[in-house]
C-alpha cells in the first residue's frame, strides 16, 4: 500500500468485523481506512482476519508492545512477529506509543509516562531508530495521556515529542484526546501544544472519548468524542489541512452506525490538503 | 542514560504498586490490573460463566496482583490460574461442587494455546520414503503445533456441549482451520500424544507399547511431521 491515508478511519474491533467485511473503503457507509491493533493480530487466525480487512481498506498498524520508552532490550521476537503482520497487510503506517510498558522483564500492559527531558527523548529516539532499522521502515510515535508527571520533567510535551521525532526521523500519531486529557489533568494548554508540534510529521490523529473520575479525566476510549476534541481537530485542519483522523473506541463499543456517524463528522471537518503540505 | 532512566522507572513502578486507590498513581495500578483481569476473562470464558462476573473478577484481580506478568502478549496470561481456582474451591463454602474448576482452567488455557498456535502442517508420507529403516528407532514424530493434552477425571466436555460417551481421564485439544476442537482421548492415545509432545523417539514409544496408535494419530492430525536421524524434519 503506497501513498497516504485519506479521510477518517476506525479501529477494527471484534463486534464491528462483520459490518466492516460487508463493506469496503468505497462504500458510502464505511470508514475510509482502518487501524489494526497489531497485538490482536499476531497469531495465524487473527492475522487472517487482518488480511481480509486489508483487502477491503487501506490500513495502519498500531502496536502497544514495542516498549519504546523502556530500558529492557528491544524485544526482537515481538518485532519479528510484527514484521510478519506488516508483510501480510502492507500498512500505510506503523506506530506505537511514547511510553514504557515493561521493566525488568515485567510487563504492566499499560502506557506509563516518561520523564520529559532531552536525555530521555534521545533515549526513546535511539530505540525508535532500532525499531525502524529492524522493520525496514519509518514508524510513527504517539503521545499518551497521563495522570501523573515526573518531578524531573524539564521539557514541555511538544518539545519532548519534537526532540524524539527529529532525532529518530520518525513521524507522529497525534492523539488529540490525549492532549485534551493532559490539559485537564495538568493544566497544559492543548491548543498551544498542538500549534508548537511539527504538524508536517503527523501521519494521522486519534480522536477518542474519555471519562471523568473525580478531578481527573481518564483516557478510556469508551465514549463519544467530546466537543473540545472536535475543536482541536478543526484547528488542526486549519493548520495542517487533510490530516486523516482515526476514531478510536475500545470499550462499551457503540453500534457500527455510531462509528460511521463519527467518521462522517470527522470527514466533514477535514479540509482539502494544501499543495504545500509535506506528506507525512 | 539507561541506568538513570531505569532507576526512575523502578521508582515509578514502586510508587504505582503502593499507590492508594483513587490517587493519580492508583489509576495506573488499577488500569494495569483491569487490563490483565480482562485478558484472563477472554482466556477462561467458560470458568467466568460458571462462577459469574463478580466472583471471576475477584479471583482474576487476586491472581494478577500475586503474579507479575513476564510476557508481552496478553494471550499468554493465566498459566498458573488453575491453582487460584483450586485454592478458591477449597476455601469457599458451597464451592465443593465446583471441584472441576482447576481442570477447566487447564482445558481453557489449552484451548487458548491452540487458538493462537502456528498453523498445523499436514503429514507428508513421502518424507519417509528415503528414510533408513535400520534407524527407525531414532525417528521423532512431531505433534501438531496446536495439540494439547489435558488430564482430568471430570466430564468437562459437557460444558462445551461435546458428547462424551465415557470418561477416559484425558482430553485432546487442537485447532482445525480456525476452530478449536476437543475430545476424549483413550488412555493409550493420551499417553502416546504426551510422549510425542515430549519429543520421544519411535524406539521409546515402541518400548512403552505406544507405537500401535501412531498411524491413527497421524490420520487424526495429531502428528504432523517426523524428524529423521540427521536432523531433517518434515
Amino acid at each position: 500500500m503506497n501513498g497516504s491515508l485519506h479521510g477518517a478511519g476506525v479501529g477494527a474491533r471484534g463486534p464491528h468485523l462483520d459490518a466492516l467485511r460487508a463493506r469496503t473503503a468505497a462504500s458510502p457507509d464505511a470508514p475510509s481506512w482502518l487501524e489494526l491493533l497489531a497485538d490482536n493480530h499476531l497469531d495465524p487466525v487473527s492475522a487472517r482476519v487482518a488480511s481480509s480487512l486489508a483487502r477491503r481498506y487501506p490500513v495502519a498498524v498500531h502496536a502497544v508492545g514495542m516498549n519504546l520508552g523502556g530500558v529492557d532490550p528491544v524485544d526482537a521476537r515481538y518485532l519479528d512477529r510484527l514484521a510478519a503482520l506488516i508483510d501480510l497487510v502492507d500498512p500505510v503506517h506503523v506506530s506505537d506509543h511514547v511510553a514504557f510498558t515493561a521493566l525488568d522483564g515485567v510487563h504492566h500492559h499499560d502506557l506509563w509516562p516518561l520523564p520529559h527531558t532531552r536525555e530521555v527523548a534521545l533515549h526513546v529516539a535511539a530505540r525508535v531508530r532500532e525499531v525502524q532499522e529492524r522493520l525496514g521502515r519509518r514508524v510513527l510515535v504517539e503521545n499518551i495521556s497521563t495522570y501523573a508527571r515526573h518531578a524531573e520533567d524539564d521539557l514541555t510535551e511538544d518539545a519532548f515529542l519534537t526532540t524524539i521525532v527529529e532525532a529518530a526521523g520518525c513521524g507522529l500519531v497525534l492523539d488529540l484526546n490525549n492532549l485534551w486529557v493532559n490539559q485537564h489533568n495538568h493544566g497544559e494548554d492543548a491548543l498551544e501544544v498542538l500549534r508548537r508540534l511539527p504538524l508536517d510529521r503527523v501521519g494521522y490523529v486519534h480522536l477518542a472519548g474519555h471519562t471523568r473520575s473525580g478531578d481527573l479525566l481518564i483516557d478510556t476510549h469508551d465514549a463519544p468524542v467530546c466537543d473540545a476534541v472536535w475543536g482541536l481537530y478543526s484547528e488542526l485542519q486549519r493548520l495542517a489541512p487533510g490530516t486523516p483522523a482515526l476514531i478510536e473506541w475500545d470499550d462499551d463499543l457503540p453500534t457500527f452506525d455510531v462509528m460511521v456517524d463519527h467518521v462522517q463528522r470527522a470527514e466533514a471537518l477535514t479540509l482539502a490538503p494544501s499543495a504545500a503540505q509535506v506528506s507525512a | 542514560m539507561s541506568a538513570r532512566l531505569q532507576a526512575l522507572q523502578r521508582r515509578f513502578a514502586r510508587d504505582v504498586a503502593g499507590a492508594p486507590a483513587g490517587s493519580r498513581l492508583g489509576i495506573y495500578r488499577r488500569n494495569a490490573e483491569l487490563v490483565r483481569a480482562r485478558a484472563l476473562g477472554l482466556v477462561f470464558p467458560t470458568g467466568r460463566r460458571v462462577v459469574g462476573e463478580e466472583c471471576f473478577e475477584r479471583v482474576a484481580l487476586r491472581y494478577v496482583r500475586e503474579t507479575p506478568c513476564r510476557v508481552g502478549s496478553l494471550d499468554h496470561e493465566g498459566r498458573g490460574f488453575h491453582a487460584q481456582w483450586a485454592e478458591l474451591v477449597e476455601a469457599t463454602p458451597g464451592f465443593e461442587e465446583l471441584g472441576y474448576l482447576p481442570d477447566l482452567a487447564r482445558l481453557e488455557r489449552a484451548r487458548h494455546d491452540a487458538s493462537i498456535a502456528p498453523e498445523d502442517a499436514k503429514f507428508d508420507w513421502s518424507s519417509l520414503e528415503d528414510a533408513d529403516p535400520d534407524r527407525q528407532g531414532e525417528w521423532v514424530f512431531l505433534p501438531a503445533a496446536s495439540l494439547r493434552v489435558v488430564r482430568t477425571e471430570w466430564d468437562l466436555l459437557a460444558l462445551f456441549d461435546v458428547p462424551a460417551p465415557e470418561r477416559t481421564g484425558a482430553l485432546w485439544v487442537r485447532r482445525v482451520g480456525d476452530e478449536v476442537t476437543q475430545g476424549a482421548a483413550t488412555p493409550g492415545m493420551a499417553r502416546l500424544l504426551e510422549r510425542v509432545i515430549d519429543h520421544a523417539t519411535l524406539g521409546a514409544l515402541a518400548e512403552a507399547g505406544l507405537d500401535a496408535d501412531i498411524e491413527g494419530a497421524i490420520a487424526r492430525g495429531f502428528i504432523t511431521g517426523v524428524r529423521l536421524p540427521g536432523g531433517a524434519a518434515s
